[in-house]
């Protein structure tokens, strides 16, 4: 199993808009010269675009505003975070430790 | 006439003592204070437990109450002077032999012991100096009610300090009534309790409810206590080491007819108390009582429902409105749920309309690990946020030992889609069953590495002997030799060894045929320990591309990397979000190649997704252990890890079109 060649265009795509522009519209010239395999080929050029843009698209962006550092150094999110729970394991007791 | 004899009497003082649990509640007395309400019987429920706390401190105490102490027991031993004298124990023993090792029980401890061990030590050794004057006061505050009848929770490590305190009062005021119940006085427990304390005048063994309000109101009428079945009294005698002399009382059989358990007062103490703040109450509520799982198959290791196995769970509405009318009365508070299982019932009525209504609730409850992804989505719909799932172990055979029913791949399963969707589990591992494959263990510290991204065990430990557990009851049979009290007892009862045993819940053990079980999980307790360190940075999780699965790997045992997978493997890998078994991967396989492709070798096709660890298999099945981002949302470190994995890769990118990219 070796898909380097995929995770190299995805990752590009990430932190180059005009590729990722390129992947989308024209995938054929995108990809062309890479050393994919026809399922590789075949998976990148029908790669959607919405579920791209909702997962990695902001990234880039985020990173570039410092939004990721930002959030890092907050220790918070840019995704929504879960509401902070009651740490169970701090009140000094358990109920039991078997069950 | 006295000042004192002019106060007006209370019929009933309900007490809970030193080490019971601080920051909550007991709903035992609870339940027992909300039954005597509508009879008319007076009651007052005081938790000297909060008075000790403000004494020695709330860590102090929080680290004598632990359950992890069950292996010191030195929550009792820290009273045992103030009910025996110092001459009659061995004070150095104890501190030596006992106290100053660095517990076992644990491996969340860095290796060597906590670093301020010695100094805790010294600390609990200290807290001793304070029990006298605790208990003069003590006394003192149940005098002022003038009680009739004194009533006292004893459960964990709240033994002995209960007795220090019954026996002063005793001797102080004879006539008052000595009552004690709780799960330290089930069976031959409190049967012993009657025999070596002349101070308690009866025991109730197994549940209270349907006996306790009976009790009292005999004993404020001055009538005998005969006939009340699982209630040991002074004139039972050697009747009750008899067989079958010391039953349990009568259980629970329509949860519904219960009361809701009166918590006012323990709130108003602690709200008086400088405690608050220290650390934050919950509320103790209940749904059921026993185990649908151990009426069928009763896990070995396991001490609860000594009563009672029997299953018995409220109606749905009745537990809705329950805990509708608790979390209103005492807002803002978490809810431990004290059901030794959650009923698979409730998923259909009442966890949806616990959702339904978004409380915003936070509930903790017992389950077993063989929930299902909506289940476990449903229950963080509900609020229920934190549960304590059976996992126990990931070795099939060790589970199948222990009775547990399940698989070691299926409680990776629940890890990973509690960590998916947003739901804490507590849970623990456990090892030391008779007939163990060593080798099992070693596997297991080579999987623990795989599994850093999920949540650790928050004990891992040997198995412990509890009374009532069938390690215990049927030791010899199981594999057992040689089981005893824990060492610490003899160094809190001053009794002989028999009488020692008859008050013990805790054993130690050897094995039929030896097995050097700290020699085959020395791997095992190194792999928790650095899955404890790891757990708060390492993440291994999934983006679904559509044709495209992209892994994100940022667990310390793998190094940072990115994998992706497409066409088969890709579908192979989103199917194996639960557990799948190699026929049904072939199926689906052949459904993803079509009719026309030859039928293709998953395990081949699977092969090099375990290598890389995304993927775990037993001998039957394939799971994916990258969490999906959807529910699950990394967090900003995890993302920016991610992103300069993806800029080191996407820069190192062929800028011309044309240039060819190896593989």
């Amino acid at each position: 199993m070796s898909h380097k060649a995929v995770e190299d265009i995805i990752s590009r795509a990430v932190v180059d808009t005009e590729f990722r522009e390129q992947l989308f519209s024209a995938p054929d010239k995108a990809l062309a010269g890479n050393d994919l395999t026809p399922e590789e080929r075949k998976a990148l050029a029908e790669m959607s675009r919405e579920k791209f843009d909702s997962s990695l698209g902001q990234l880039e962006e985020l990173a570039v505003s410092g939004g990721i550092i930002a959030v890092h150094e907050g220790v918070s999110s840019p995704i929504p975070a879960p509401v902070p729970r009651f740490d169970w394991t701090k009140i000094g007791y358990a109920p039991s430790n078997t069950n | 006439m006295d000042s004192e004899q002019n106060l007006p009497r209370t019929d009933v003082v309900l007490i809970s003592m030193p080490f019971g649990p601080l920051p909550t509640p007991s709903i035992g007395l609870g339940l027992l204070k909300a039954s005597l309400a509508p009879r008319g019987i007076s009651s007052k429920t005081l938790y000297f437990s909060l008075r000790f706390a403000e004494e020695i401190g709330a860590s102090l105490y929080a680290l004598a109450a632990h359950s992890t102490a069950t292996e010191s027991l030195v929550g009792e031993w820290i009273f045992a002077r103030a009910l025996f004298g110092e001459a009659a124990l061995d004070a150095e023993g104890y501190v030596r032999h006992v106290l100053s090792p660095p517990p076992t029980v644990n491996a969340s401890r860095p290796p060597g012991g906590q670093p301020d061990h010695a100094s805790r030590v010294r600390e609990l050794v200290a807290a001793r100096d304070k029990v006298e004057r605790f208990l003069d006061q003590c006394l003192a505050e149940v005098l002022e009610h003038r009680p009739r009848i004194v009533g006292f929770t004893s459960v964990f490590l709240q033994h002995v300090a209960s007795l220090a305190l019954a026996k002063r009062l005793k001797a102080r005021a004879p006539d008052t009534f000595i009552l004690f119940g709780g799960a330290n006085c089930e069976g031959i427990m409190g049967a012993e309790v009657i025999r070596q304390f002349p101070f308690v005048d009866a025991v109730v063994s197994g549940e209270g409810d349907l006996v306790f309000a009976s009790l009292v109101e005999r004993t404020l009428a001055g009538d005998n206590l005969s006939g009340l079945r699982g209630v040991f009294t002074q004139q039972d005698g050697a009747r009750l080491f008899d067989p079958g002399g010391h039953p349990h009382a009568p259980s629970v059989s329509d949860m519904d007819a219960l009361p809701v358990p009166d918590y006012d007062e323990f709130f108003e103490q602690w709200a008086a108390s400088p405690l608050e703040g220290a650390c934050r109450t919950t509320i103790q509520f209940e749904t059921s009582r026993g185990c649908w799982w151990g009426q069928r198959h009763h896990c070995t290791f396991c001490g609860l429902n000594g009563a009672s196995m029997q299953y018995r769970s409220k109606s749905a509405g009745r537990a809705l409105g329950e805990l509708l009318e608790l979390t209103t009365r005492h807002p803002g508070r978490p809810v431990s749920v004290v059901d030794n299982i959650l009923d698979l019932q409730y998923f259909k009525e009442f966890v949806p309309a616990l959702a339904a209504r978004q409380l915003d609730l936070q509930l903790f409850y017992e389950v077993k690990a063989n929930l299902k992804k909506p289940q476990v989505r449903l229950l963080r719909d509900a609020g229920i946020r934190v549960i304590q799932p059976g996992i126990e172990s990931f070795s099939d055979r060790v589970l199948e030992i222990m009775k547990k029913g399940e698989r070691g791949l299926h409680n990776i399963q629940l890890l990973k889609w509690c960590k998916e969707l947003g739901v804490d589990p507590v849970w623990n591992l456990l090892w030391g069953f008779p007939g163990e494959p060593p080798d099992d263990y070693r596997r297991m510290a080579d999987l623990l590495p795989l599994l850093t991204h999920l949540a650790p065990p928050v004990s891992a430990m040997p198995l412990r002997l509890d009374r009532f557990s069938p390690n215990y009851e049927r030791a010899e049979a199981l594999g057992f030799v040689d089981v005893a009290p824990i060492p610490a007892y003899r160094y809190i009862y001053p009794f002989p060894r028999e009488t020692v045993a008859n008050l013990a819940y805790y054993f130690t053990y050897a094995y039929r045929e030896p097995q050097d079980v700290r020699g085959y999980t020395r791997g095992v307790e190194a792999a928790v320990h650095a899955w404890r360190v790891a757990c708060g940075d390492a993440d291994l999780f999934s983006i679904d591309l559509g044709t495209v699965l992209m892994i994100c790997d940022l667990r310390p045992a793998r190094g940072d990397r990115l994998t992706s997978l497409t066409g088969l493997q890709r579908t192979l890998y989103a199917a194996c979000d639960g557990a799948q078994s190699v026929n049904s991967l072939r199926a689906l396989a052949a459904d993803h190649l079509g009719p026309a492709a030859a039928a293709p070798d998953v395990e081949s096709v699977l092969e090099p997704l375990l290598e890389c660890g995304v993927m775990v298999r037993d001998r039957t099945s394939y799971l994916s252990l990258a969490v999906p981002v959807g529910e699950y949302a990394p967090s900003a470190a995890s993302l920016a890890r991610f992103h300069a994995l993806l800029g080191q890769r996407g820069r190192q990118a062929p800028e011309m079109e044309g240039q060819r990219m190896t593989a």
